[in-house]
C-alpha cells in the first residue's frame, strides 16, 4: 500500500509539511488543479484500488467520521483501507 | 190528464245537490270543523270567523241558532228551530261534518295520492340522481385508479427503485466509486523520499492500493 499527500495549491508555506513526512508529498498548483481533478478539498481522503479505480472517497465532515484525532475516525479510515486491500476481517 | 202526485221536498232534492248546499251553508255560517281541513279562501273578502258566528258561545244560544238553522235549512226540513238543544246541534253538525268529511277525505285522498305520486316521482328522481352521482363518483374513482395504474405502469419497478437511489456517475464524478484516478503530474516535494524533486503522477503506484490525502501545511 502506498500513502501519498497532495498539498494544497494555495499553501504559502509548503516546506512546513514537506519536512515532516517520510512519504511523497505532491505540491498542487492552480495550473494543474489536482484537488479539482479529485473533486475534493482540504482534509479529504481518497482510497484507490490496486487498479486505481476509486474505492472510497472519505469527505471530511461527511457521513463518515474521518477525524484521525478520534478513535472512531481512525477506525473508520483503517477499516476502509483494509476493505480496499481485501483484508477486512 | 196526467196525475200529478206531490212529492216531499226530500225526494226532489238529490243527495248530490244537498251536500254542496250544506257545505255552502256551513261556510256562510262560518262553521269550521277539524275535518274540513284548511280554511277556504274567500274571493269576496275575508272569510267569516268562528268568533263572528259566535259558535263557541253555546250558553248564549245564538250560535246554536245559527248553526242549527243553517243545517236544518239544507239538511232537514228547511225550517229553523231556535230552541234546538245543544244535542241537536251536535248531531246536525256531526251529520254534516260526516258528509263533508267524506268529500274532504276523498279530496284529501286524491290530493294525498297526487302528493304521493309526486313524492314517489320526486324520490325516484332523487334516487336516479343519487345513483347517477354515485355512478359518476365511482367512474371518477375508477378513472383515478386507472390513472394511478397508468402512472405505475409507465415505469418498471426496477426503474422506480433506481430513481430513488442517488445518481452517481463515475465517468463524470471523480468521487463516485469506480471512478478512474486522475492523471495529474506534480512535483514530489517531500525531502528524503524516493522521487524527491521529480514530477510524476499516480501511474507510478499502479498495482497497489493507494491512499491519498488532501492537506495543507500552512
Amino acid at each position: 500500500m502506498d500513502f501519498l499527500l497532495i498539498n494544497g495549491p494555495t499553501d504559502a508555506f509548503p516546506n512546513l509539511l514537506a519536512n515532516k513526512a517520510d512519504f511523497p508529498i505532491f505540491q498542487d498548483t492552480s495550473e494543474v488543479g489536482a484537488w479539482v481533478q479529485h473533486g475534493g478539498g482540504k482534509d479529504d481522503m481518497i482510497v484507490y484500488n490496486s487498479d486505481h479505480t476509486l474505492h472510497a472517497f472519505l469527505e471530511y465532515g461527511g457521513s463518515m467520521n474521518t477525524t484521525l484525532s478520534t478513535e472512531e475516525g481512525r477506525a473508520n479510515v483503517k477499516n476502509t483501507i483494509l476493505e480496499a486491500l481485501g483484508a477486512l476481517p | 190528464m196526467t196525475e200529478h202526485k206531490p212529492r216531499p221536498l226530500e225526494a226532489t232534492l238529490n243527495h248530490r245537490i244537498l251536500i254542496p248546499l250544506t257545505l255552502m251553508a256551513m261556510m256562510a255560517a262560518g262553521c269550521e270543523t277539524a275535518e274540513l281541513g284548511p280554511k277556504p279562501v274567500w274571493a269576496g273578502g275575508d272569510a267569516p270567523t268562528i268568533s263572528d258566528a259566535g259558535v263557541p258561545d253555546t250558553s248564549s244560544g245564538d250560535s246554536a241558532v245559527s248553526v242549527d238553522g243553517a243545517a236544518d235549512t239544507t239538511v232537514s226540513d228547511g225550517t229553523s228551530s231556535p230552541e234546538t238543544t245543544s244535542t241537536d246541534v251536535t248531531q246536525d253538525t256531526e251529520t254534516t261534518s260526516t258528509d263533508v268529511t267524506q268529500d274532504v277525505t276523498q279530496d284529501a285522498e286524491t290530493t294525498s295520492t297526487d302528493v304521493t305520486q309526486d313524492a314517489e316521482t320526486t324520490s325516484t328522481d332523487v334516487t336516479q340522481d343519487a345513483e347517477t352521482t354515485s355512478t359518476d363518483v365511482t367512474t371518477q374513482d375508477a378513472e383515478l385508479d386507472g390513472a394511478a395504474t397508468d402512472i405505475a405502469s409507465d415505469l418498471p419497478l426496477e426503474d422506480l427503485a433506481q430513481s430513488d437511489a442517488p445518481s452517481c456517475d463515475p465517468g463524470s464524478d471523480p468521487t463516485c466509486a469506480g471512478a478512474l484516478a486522475p492523471t495529474w503530474q506534480l512535483e514530489n516535494v517531500a525531502q528524503g523520499t524516493v522521487g524527491f524533486g521529480e514530477t510524476y503522477g499516480l501511474e507510478a503506484y499502479t498495482g497497489t492500493v493507494t491512499v491519498l490525502a488532501l492537506l495543507t501545511g500552512g
